[in-house]
């Protein structure tokens, strides 16, 4: 851990001294350094100050550290990026950003037959198996990359859900978010696109961020309704569908799936940003993850917290109103004959016998 | 009195999308359509609308609507929703209409039905159906007073003709706020794909986990080009990163009704179902006999695809050589 980020600073020049778990060690010159903007903590490197003869023990367990230098004028970050490569040192034009990426807890997909209540007619919670919804899983992980492509950034994960929807933010955090947010209360139930992204944009209005990951829909509503309308109570443009995303100053670049390739777009931050299902690597929760999760930073606020009128939110609040539910008719089954070696001839067989071949 | 419907007409290559001429047609017989045509080619666009139903057009020509992405078009329509009052305002689902859709929705507090494959007016009331899941069928409606928004899902109505039927047009004269072009677009790249697209494919042959891994892929691609059909995915391997998002069948992907549908190691996600259970004939390979897929299949193959699919490939050739 760090023993106190800003005591231990030599004055003018001194050096930046990294110990490795392996034993190796590398140093690097410093002019100027001001004070330690903050570390990021993952590999099990160790950092000290050096000034003249002396090393200043800086922080353990740490891959990254972030400085405020002097020598320039307003407030450049030096970035010691000491992974892959110890001694590459990159002067970052652009500051720290805060962001935001929104998640939601659904019926496991993958073991759930969504159901809809037929007197409430929403959606069945209870008794049902709830997750981190899937396309929440490349969302994150794609917040996380470009987070740790600009310095000392933050994300924040957050949802708005009943008491359980805790544990999807939790597995968010695993997952390497910084701190998260939850807006719950009984009145947001049955809220339809409109209210969610009211209510999720006056949470994340708080702290004005940069950026704003979110799916391009959920997986049980699949409206893809929300972030377009959190930009617009944001007042602030959406790039939507990315499946790539840089961050260049003050402007992020997207390559945006169309319905015949891509389109590369821009547009000046702060934005609402959505990522395409499957665009990203997803990165899985470590052990270490999990445990740090627990003491991360976890805010929750209720309506009354927002300022915002129970009569806008919810059921009350819903300009959609289902009327009545049915049946779709089942589509007859057909053959099945089970694969003896000659499925192939009995494929074409069909075919032919139905004109299709 | 008929209602009057709105429809935000689409354009590709100066032309007014199938997607768009869809919706408009379904919404010329709900009662009065009237078309919102915005982008360079839109004044020539417009006069070509009142065959496919609209009696109006409000047409604005300007290319920023092409070069900025769904502001300058959310502050046209937000301008024309509040000199008129509409009963409805439907759009096809594709990727910049939602994005219009989402924002229109909340700056207007309008209220907003998506996945749409039906719509009717009893009396005053808009009813909306909405499958939901593999079993439900969902019927809604916006309870409120003003403008409602209805999306509809791809492929649900078929482009109608209306003979003779010319649309008066409104040219609109309108300054565009220059703090609304944020969104801009630095290049278009089209990826042909080789062969017919999913929407338009009379075949689709898609694959899903039961093939193992992305490298297998291709024993779909092959029996796809021997069929002349193009291939598909499900949002299972999509997501896994095998294939991009624009080869998703599904709810979230596209809804697709080819004359044949071979699902190759695909269990049958309900998702996955939404997006194909219109195809006429639906052909399956999976090596679990419970998969949900064969609840849906005309002809059921418990097997396994990697060894059926290159059989099949050769199966074909051969028999559409002969």
């Amino acid at each position: 851990m760090l023993s106190d980020p800003h005591a231990p600073r030599p004055p003018q020049g001194g050096s930046l001294h990294i110990a490795r778990c392996h034993g190796e060690s590398v140093e690097t010159p410093l002019v100027g350094v001001l004070a330690i903007v903050g570390v990021r903590q993952h590999a099990r490197n160790r950092f000290f100050l050096k000034n003249s003869q002396t090393l200043y023990p800086l922080a353990s367990n740490v891959d990254t550290v972030f400085f405020r230098q002097v020598q320039y004028a307003q407030n450049p970050f030096l970035v010691f990026d000491t992974l892959p490569s110890l001694n590459a040192i990159k002067d970052e034009a652009s500051t720290a950003m805060k962001m935001y990426v929104c998640v939601k807890q659904i019926p496991d997909p993958n073991t759930v037959v969504s159901r809809l209540d037929p007197n409430t007619k929403r959606l069945v919670r209870g008794g049902v198996s709830l997750v981190l919804d899937p396309g929440d899983e490349t969302t994150i992980s794609a917040a996380i990359k470009v987070r740790d492509t600009v310095g000392g950034s933050e994300l924040t994960a957050i949802s708005m859900g009943p008491g359980s929807t805790q544990e999807a933010l939790r597995r968010a955090l695993a997952m390497g978010a910084d701190s998260a947010v939850l807006i719950t209360d009984p009145a947001l139930a049955g809220s339809d696109a409109l209210a969610t992204a009211r209510v999720l944009a006056a949470a994340i209005k708080k702290e004005q961020p940069d950026l704003i990951f979110c799916s391009t829909e959920s997986t049980d509503g699949y409206t893809g309704m929300v972030p377009g309308g959190i930009a617009e109570f944001l007042g602030r443009p959406q790039l939507t569908f990315a499946r790539e995303l840089t961050i260049e100053g003050n402007k992020a670049i997207a390559r945006r799936v169309t319905q015949t390739g891509y389109q590369t777009i821009e547009c000046p931050l702060p934005a609402v940003v959505t990522i395409a299902s499957g665009s990203f690597e997803a990165i899985y929760p470590t052990m270490k993850g999990i445990m740090s999760a627990k003491k991360k930073p976890f805010t929750q606020y209720t309506l009354g917290d927002l300022g915002i009128d129970a009569a806008q939110v919810g059921e009350a609040g819903a300009r959609e109103q289902v009327v009545a539910l049915g049946k779709v008719e089942a589509r007859a089954a057909g053959q099945v004959i089970k694969d003896d070696g000659s499925a192939a001839q009995a494929i074409a067989d069909y075919l032919q016998r139905s004109q299709l071949l | 009195m008929a209602k009057t419907i709105w429809v935000l007409v689409e354009l590709e290559e100066g032309k007014a999308t199938r997607s768009s001429l869809e919706v408009l047609g379904k919404a010329a017989q709900l009662g009065r359509a009237e078309a919102i045509v915005l982008g360079a080619a839109a004044a020539e666009a417009a006069p070509t609308l009142g065959e496919f139903g609209a009696e109006k057009v409000y047409a604005h020509a300007d290319p920023v609507y092409d070069s900025y992405l769904t502001l300058p078009a959310v502050d046209t329509i937000s301008g024309l929703l509040a000199d008129h009052q509409p009963d409805l305002l439907m759009l096809a689902t594709t990727y910049d209409l939602r994005d219009i859709a989402s924002r229109l929705n909340v700056r207007n507090n309008m209220g907003l039905i998506t996945d749409a494959t039906d719509l009717a007016f009893d009396g005053d009331a808009l009813r909306v159906t909405v499958p939901w899941g593999g079993e439900n069928v969902v019927t809604a409606t916006h309870p409120q007073q003003g403008t409602g928004i209805v999306l509809t899902r791809p492929k649900a109505f078929s482009v109608a003709r209306y003979e003779g039927r010319t649309a008066e047009i409104e040219t609109l004269n309108v300054s565009l706020n220059a703090a609304s072009q944020q969104i801009k677009v630095l290049e278009r790249v089209e990826q042909p794909i080789e062969g017919p697209s999913l929407e338009d494919a009379s075949v689709i042959v898609s694959g899903g986990r039961g093939l193992g891994k992305a490298e297998n892929y291709h024993l779909v691609e092959e029996l796809a080009a021997a069929l002349g059909g193009a291939p598909g995915a499900t949002r299972a391997i999509v997501d896994a990163g095998w294939l991009p998002y624009s080869y998703q069948v599904g709810q979230t992907g596209k809804t697709v009704k080819p004359t044949l549908y071979i699902a190759c190691g695909i269990s049958g996600a309900i998702q996955h179902l939404a997006g194909m259970k219109g195809s006429k004939f639906i052909v399956a390979i999976n090596k679990d006999e419970n998969a949900p897929i064969f609840s849906v299949a005309d002809f059921g193959v418990v097997g396994d695809a990697l060894a059926i699919l290159p059989q099949l490939t050769q199966e074909v050739k051969k028999r559409k050589a002969s």
